[in-house]
């Protein structure tokens, strides 16, 4: 059911201050076939693509506790470039767009996210490491 | 040195200067005055004595002797009319005698006065013998007149000559004070000179100069003009600085109610931003577990129209902060050159079916597209938004929106754009008339007061305004006003 690429699942993390919005989103792409972790704060994103299981995609709402906005997304572009990042953020968010990433509005739909994520997947899927790969459920859900 | 001459200045300041100046001509002024009446009496005094002592005893004194010298001719040559002539000259020389006793008999002339009077008395009887029958007699008085004669005139010339010496020593004194006197004169002339070129100096330089130059400053307008009065033209000029005190005063006042105002409206843009904010986060997570629930949920027509109304509340909810988080960021205008004409067709492209499907037909008078303005169409475009919504939903059940475009002259502006806008719905009651462009304030159920504040806004952002229409008919009126682009460029206001 895992989406691969080759015989590799494509990992994606969902950064978002809200743990009910990461769960949701956590459960729509695993249905999707995706390998999902989710982090609430800029700080545990950062521990994951630093980590050894570092995921290929990362959904992003730059609203969040500890960092955020544009600084953030020029921050994880410099560090981690091999990473996709789709940006979901609520309209009028000044400079987003300006971020390079594409730009999904956070309107309660998951559909235009959904779409994003899987053309991510496709453009993005040869830059995926190696260890990229496993779902890692006992960090799952973590808050 | 310096630290000396500004003590000196502080001491004599102007008022110090002008008084002590003033006081210094008017002493001199009076000492002169004195010293020309003490002058004038001691001329007095010394004309007095000249003319009614000295000069009269001179020439009495001067008569006797020659009275006396008649006499004594006529005395040793004896003729006809001998006796006859001397009784005449004796008269006369009594008589002399007598004038020069009242205005030189004083000190030591009394003496000789009185010495002449013995010495007469002996002269005139030694005359009367010189016809004496017996020669020895005759030749005795002879000798005695002789001597006599000598003496007297000896005294009456030693008069003379005092009196004389009075005259020329009274001459001398006058001179000497004449000569004092015009030292004086000349010494005071110079002084007043001095002090009142002083005096102008330091009212020209101090007081006049400093008026002309406030008179001129305060009337840049009429600098060319001549100034016929300063003071006058300084009067003018402070009357009509008070009336502009005045007016700035109460512009200030306005000003800073106006501060007062937006300082408030500043806050509560800030609180209504911040609880926008975080009520927003749960609102979408609300907004996905409902599209996840429609997706999945099997409804009965009931529970369907349940969820459509919690579905367009929540889409309520989501304008409301949306607009408030709009209304308390200002975004950044992004300008371009773009025609009012633009702006009217794109919103009414963007809104056609919300027009339509609220039975509201809009009609726009429009004789040219209007001339480009520099502006942010986004910007505009929602607030031409807002304004058509409003009308919209002041209508329940259709109507007509007419738009009319025009261009005109409004100073200070310049040339501008005008949009106005009339629906045809119940209008706005005058007593809320002010209140319309208040944020939050709303007569709509559904409404967050925030449509047209944030109109208004983004028309001041682009240095022009949003009025209300005064009501004259039926249907609210709304003025949108946007300076030109063209020739001096627009100016914020």
């Amino acid at each position: 059911m895992h989406k691969t690429r080759g015989s590799r699942v494509i990992s994606i993390l969902i950064v978002d201050r809200n743990p009910h919005v990461r769960e949701f989103l956590q459960r729509e792409l695993q249905h999707q076939g995706y390998a999902v972790l989710a982090a609430g704060s800029a700080g545990d994103m950062l521990a994951y693509l630093a980590g050894s299981a570092a995921p290929g995609i990362v959904v992003l709402d730059p609203d969040l506790p500890d960092q955020g906005g544009l600084p953030l997304i020029k921050r994880l572009r410099r560090e981690f470039p091999d990473v996709c990042l789709v940006v979901h953020a609520h309209g009028g968010e000044g400079g987003l767009d300006r971020s390079g990433a594409p730009v999904v509005e956070k309107d309660g739909r998951t559909g235009p996210l959904l779409e994003a994520v899987r053309l991510a997947a496709r453009d993005c899927a040869g830059l995926v490491r190696e260890n990229g790969t496993e779902p890692r459920s006992g960090r799952e859900g973590r808050t | 040195m310096r630290n000396y001459w500004r003590a000196y200045a502080r001491f004599f300041d102007l008022r110090t200067g002008i008084i002590l100046l003033l006081g210094a001509l008017v002493a001199l002024t009076l000492a002169w005055a004195a010293a020309t009446l003490w002058h004038v009496q001691r001329d007095g005094l010394l004309v007095e004595r000249l003319a009614f002592q000295s000069t009269p005893g001179l020439s009495a004194a001067q008569e006797m002797r020659r009275v006396l010298a008649a006499l004594r001719t006529e005395a040793f040559e004896q003729g006809p009319t001998t006796v006859h002539r001397l009784a005449e000259l004796k008269g006369k020389f009594e008589y002399a005698l007598a004038s020069v006793r009242p205005v030189a008999g004083q000190g030591e002339r009394r003496e000789v006065l009185a010495r002449i009077d013995a010495e007469w008395g002996r002269f005139t009887y030694a005359i009367d013998h010189l016809a004496d029958p017996d020669p020895g007699g005759a030749e005795r008085a002879r000798r005695e007149a002789h001597m006599l004669f000598a003496r007297l005139d000896e005294l009456c010339r030693a008069i003379a000559a005092e009196l004389t010496r009075e005259v020329e020593d009274a001459g001398a004194a006058w001179r000497e004070r004449a000569g004092l006197v015009s030292v004086l004169a000349w010494t005071a002339i110079s002084a007043t000179v001095i002090l009142s070129l002083l005096l102008i100096h330091l009212l020209f330089r101090h007081v006049l100069a400093p008026i002309r130059a406030i008179a001129l400053q305060s009337g840049a307008t009429d600098k060319a003009l001549p100034l016929e009065d300063e003071i006058t033209a300084l009067g003018h000029r402070l009357a009509d600085l008070a009336e502009s005190v005045d007016t700035t005063s109460s512009e200030l006042q306005e000003s800073r109610e106006h501060l007062m105002q937006t300082e408030k409206l500043a806050l509560v843009g800030k609180l209504a931003a911040g609880v926008a904010h975080s009520i927003r986060n749960p609102l979408t997570s609300v907004k996905m577990r409902l599209f996840s629930l429609e997706r999945s949920l099997v409804l009965t027509p009931q529970q369907h129209e349940d969820l459509e109304v919690i579905s367009e509340e929540i889409r309520h909810l989501d304008t409301i902060i949306r607009n408030f988080l709009e209304f308390s960021r200002r975004p950044k205008l992004k300008f371009s050159a773009v025609s009012p004409s633009d702006v009217v067709d794109m919103t009414l492209e963007l809104l056609r079916h919300r027009l339509e499907s609220s039975g509201v037909g809009v009609g726009v008078e429009r004789s040219r597209r209007l001339p480009e303005i520099n502006g942010d169409p986004d910007q505009l475009k929602e607030a031409l938004v807002n304004l058509i919504l409003n009308a919209c939903e002041a209508m329940t059940g259709g109507g007509r929106i007419a738009i009319a475009e025009e261009t005109g002259y409004i100073e200070p502006v310049g040339d501008v754009a005008i949009v106005s806008l009339r629906d045809s719905g119940p209008g706005i009651p005058p007593n809320l008339r002010d209140k319309v462009f208040q944020p939050f304030f709303t007569t709509k159920g559904e409404g967050t007061g925030l449509g047209l504040p944030i109109a208004k806004r983004i028309f001041e952002e682009h240095g022009g305004w949003l009025h209300l229409k005064s009501g004259d008919g039926k249907g609210a009126g709304f003025v949108m006003v946007l300076p030109l682009k063209e020739k001096e460029g627009w100016r914020r206001s």
